[in-house]
């Protein structure tokens, strides 16, 4: 249980890289596992808590399959499904493209299944990295 | 395999076949650091250019430091930087908001940021978020300061 904020990143980090590890997922997964742990944790943090105001964030991992690793985020914050936003469009140039709203794009593309639901209170975010590409 | 010890408001992992843990409060009580890596920006200067050698992992935590570096050599007169990242590791989508935002304030002046050297992870982040189409992108940094 980790508190929604950019501090929190090491430990979070280092909490699931390690088990990714010890899933014998490759050392390039658990980079990609880091990246997307980092994005999830920056969306919590902006918009599921209020301005300010440090929420609380958990981090779940589990081994369904053999070379699958999944990873569960939930956080007490305002409903908030990252997967619903609308994809930026990349087709701008530099001066139109603005200059966030990056992260789920990594996460869509980096992770084998993403789901999102909200339930007690909880959003609940669940991604699916696999071993290979 | 530990035993569930799930305290949360019900995690849908399956208790049977969770061979799940969860995030150790201790060490983040115990301000236990768990560190990340760092980014480094070494940079030296060709012509009328500015070269920033970007090392480590730009992240959520330390992007802000390179978006600072380069406002601080737009401040000091110059409007062309060539980044050479061919030793960074790790690129967050914070890290890419610092570039989009540096590039943006460098073309704001009839200047310029120039890319080179993408390798692996930090080459699939731009690829997949089509910023390799947005900057000019370069081997190596001679050919980065030969253009235009």
């Amino acid at each position: 249980m980790l508190v929604a904020r950019a501090e929190s990143l090491g430990p979070a980090t280092a909490f699931v890289s390690k088990g990714a590890r010890e899933a014998n997922l490759p050392e390039s997964r658990v980079h990609e596992l880091e990246l997307l742990i980092e994005e999830i944790l920056m969306n919590v943090s902006r918009y599921s808590y209020p301005e300010g105001a440090p929420g609380v964030v958990t981090i779940t991992y589990s081994v369904p399959a053999p070379g699958e690793f999944a990873v569960e985020v939930g956080d007490q914050g305002v409903a908030f499904d990252p997967l619903a936003a609308s994809p930026p469009d990349l087709t701008l140039d530099l001066m139109q493209r603005p200059i966030g709203g990056l992260g789920i794009l990594l996460l869509k593309s980096f992770a084998k299944l993403v789901t999102y639901r909200r339930e007690q209170g909880w959003n609940r975010l669940i991604f699916t990295i696999s071993a290979s590409s | 395999m530990p035993r569930n010890t799930s305290r949360d408001a019900g995690s849908r992992f399956p208790e049977t076949r969770r061979a799940a843990r969860e995030m150790s409060v201790i060490d983040v009580l115990c301000g236990v650091r768990h560190p990340r890596g760092i980014v480094t920006i070494e940079q030296t200067q060709v012509g009328d250019k500015a070269v920033l050698r970007v090392a480590g992992r730009m992240d959520a935590e330390n992007a802000i430091q390179f978006e600072q570096h380069c406002d601080s050599c737009i401040a000091g007169g110059f409007t062309h930087l060539v980044v050479d990242l061919g030793d960074l590791a790790y690129v967050s989508s914070m890290g890419l908001r610092s570039f989009v935002a540096t590039a943006k304030r460098l073309r704001d002046k009839g200047g310029e940021l120039r890319i080179c050297r993408l390798t692996g992870l930090v080459r699939q982040v731009f690829e997949l978020t089509r910023l390799d189409r947005v900057f000019p992108l370069h081997d190596s940094v001679e050919s980065a300061l030969m253009e235009g």
